[in-house]
């Protein structure tokens, strides 16, 4: 089979349609007002195409997304919500599914007058620990990387020796 | 041969059987479905290749048609059930209408000897009318687009959006073989628990009700399931577990001790809870160390005067997880490079070859949000760590 991961997107939606279709969600609220936004890849550190990330939105809100591996089968849907009937604490939809809001938020922890590259969506050691990844790059030609998890905007610093942490 | 020789009979009740499943399990709409009836074979879907790929069989109820449900008849497919669609009709008369009266508009003198249904680039349909086997137009159902012809492409590059190419095609051959015995396994099972040639009881196959269904498939058949509840009592008491995002980018575990310090009701900031885990400080803060792992049985302990008595499970168990949320107690879930709480399991077992086990999953990523799961697929994930605690009797 050829691969073609960047081809999947449509395939990814029809296959995030059906499964909210047939429920998935549980949340009558989200069941009755929600849709699914555009599929967004997600990258492994090396480059590859990991999963895909289908968010559900009601409103301007992010009610939760579903997370499907690289052959399209679902990994898990996973809700911001804290009750099934209520929105509350759930996160704009924006600031996991616009790049352009993604980078703006990147941007207020690279320092004044450096480009940045496009984000993309990627992880953070685990799977399950989904965010965006913005390089940028210093006077000195060095790459660096803001991660942008939601409102969350944080860089990872340097571990002391090679032992393991759980983050 | 990649066509799997299934009969329009077999069909029907394969559609049937599926579908009384996946309502028995409540994972379709009961309200939509119940009552409904596999009256035909339905619609065949053919490949490019010319092979049926699947059949589409619409699910009637009185009068109306409710949705249908797509069954496999080709090895490009490993079981028998594609996936239902509810609240959309496939009207396969009305379909075709439509498509001639748009061939006849854009061509003139439009003819045609055939027309079937085909899977141009799967799922996507359209309708190709044939002269003497040969293409005269195929047009793609509810736009009535002309589906361009097959161009020639480069050994790795992939078809664009709206372009035909064959699904039989692109599945590999060792696939199509994987495939074929999957499915007749899979079929030969469904004649072991409702033999075609006996009817049992009660129960036609055809005919959506799941409470028949039950009677072919109990007693093997096992659901379980349970979150945390206020006591034992799940009918009168509400569940009670709440969520806490880490509040950095590295305190998933000073977070999933917050929650379950929380359900206890010992409330402590999760700064604190981090600062006693040795996890530094808001501005300048850092992850457990795996040689620190047990840190965590300390701080449950120190910051409840040990009125919780905790341990850490280094082979975690399925058996553990349940028996820990039967008893009303939340999981610390460390998996490689992270940690969660645990508050809940499911469990369904259908006859003996159908198993799904999935946790419920207060996941503190992302940071300062969090985000629940329902459900973890236990099966799919590695374990590395549980701690539990108990309150501490006299």
């Amino acid at each position: 089979m050829i691969e073609r991961p960047e081809q999947d997107a449509p395939r990814a939606l029809d296959k995030a349609a059906e499964l909210f279709s047939k429920g998935i969600v549980q949340s009558l609220l989200v069941q009755r007002e929600g849709r699914l936004a555009g599929p967004i890849p997600v990258h492994e550190p090396e480059g590859d195409i990991s999963s895909w990330f289908i968010g559900v939105q009601v409103g301007d809100r992010l009610a939760g997304f579903i997370h499907l591996d690289r052959r399209l089968e679902l990994l898990r849907y996973s809700t911001f919500q804290r009750h099934p009937g209520s929105l509350e604490g759930s996160p704009s939809a924006r600031s996991w599914i616009d790049p352009q809001y993604v980078l703006e938020r990147a941007m207020t922890q690279i320092p004044r007058g450096m480009k940045a590259a496009e984000p993309y969506m990627t992880y953070d050691q685990d799977l399950s620990r989904l965010t965006w990844a913005v390089p940028w790059t210093d006077m000195t030609g060095l790459v660096h990387t803001v991660f942008v998890a939601g409102e969350f905007v944080y860089t990872r610093s340097a571990k002391l020796g090679s032992e393991g942490t759980t983050d | 041969m990649p066509e799997l020789g299934i009969s329009l009979e077999r069909v029907k009740r394969l559609a049937g059987l599926e579908m009384n499943l996946v309502l028995f399990a409540n994972i379709l709409p009961r309200e939509i479905f119940e009552g409904g009836r596999v009256v035909s074979p339905g619609t065949m879907i053919h490949d490019l290749s010319g092979e049926v790929l699947f059949h589409r069989l619409p699910i009637v109820k009185g009068r109306a048609t409710v949705g249908y449900v797509d069954i496999a008849a080709n090895s490009a497919f490993a079981f028998p059930l594609i996936g239902a669609s509810q609240s959309i009709a496939w009207d396969e008369e009305a379909l075709l209408k439509q498509a001639v009266s748009a061939a006849r508009k854009r061509i003139s003198r439009f003819r045609y000897e055939q027309a079937r249904f085909v899977a141009y680039s799967y799922p996507k349909i359209a309708v190709q009318f044939l002269t003497k086997g040969e293409e005269v137009v195929m047009l793609e159902t509810f736009t009535w687009s002309p589906v361009p012809a097959e161009r020639l492409r480069e050994r790795e590059e992939a078809p664009t959006n709206f372009e035909r190419w064959s699904l039989v095609k692109e599945t590999p051959p060792s696939r199509h073989d994987e495939n074929a015995k999957t499915y007749k396994k899979h079929v030969t099972r469904w004649d072991d628990v409702c033999p075609p040639t006996t009817r049992p009881r009660k129960f036609t196959p055809e005919i959506l009700k799941p409470a028949d269904f039950a009677v072919i498939v109990e007693p093997r058949v096992r659901l379980d399931q349970r979150e945390l509840h206020y006591s034992g009592e799940d009918a009168t008491h509400h569940p009670c577990f709440e969520l806490h995002g880490q509040l950095t980018s590295v305190w998933c575990v000073a977070a999933s001790v917050q929650m379950v310090l929380d359900f206890y009701r010992f409330n402590y900031t999760q700064e604190r809870i981090a600062a006693d885990l040795g996890l530094g400080t808001l501005a300048n803060p850092n992850g457990l160390p795996y040689s620190r792992d047990g840190d965590v049985v300390t701080v449950l302990q120190n910051l409840t005067s040990v009125a919780l008595t905790a341990s850490m499970n280094t082979s975690p168990t399925w058996t553990e997880f349940v028996a820990e949320i039967k008893a009303d107690r939340p999981l610390i879930s460390f998996i490689p490079g992270h940690s969660r709480a645990v508050a809940g399991y499911t469990s369904t077992r259908l006859f003996t070859w159908y198993l799904f086990r999935g946790l419920l999953v207060y996941d503190p990523w992302p940071p300062t949000t969090g985000v629940i799961t329902q459900w973890e697929n236990f099966d799919n994930m590695t374990y590395r760590r549980t701690f539990t605690a108990h309150v501490t009797l006299v």
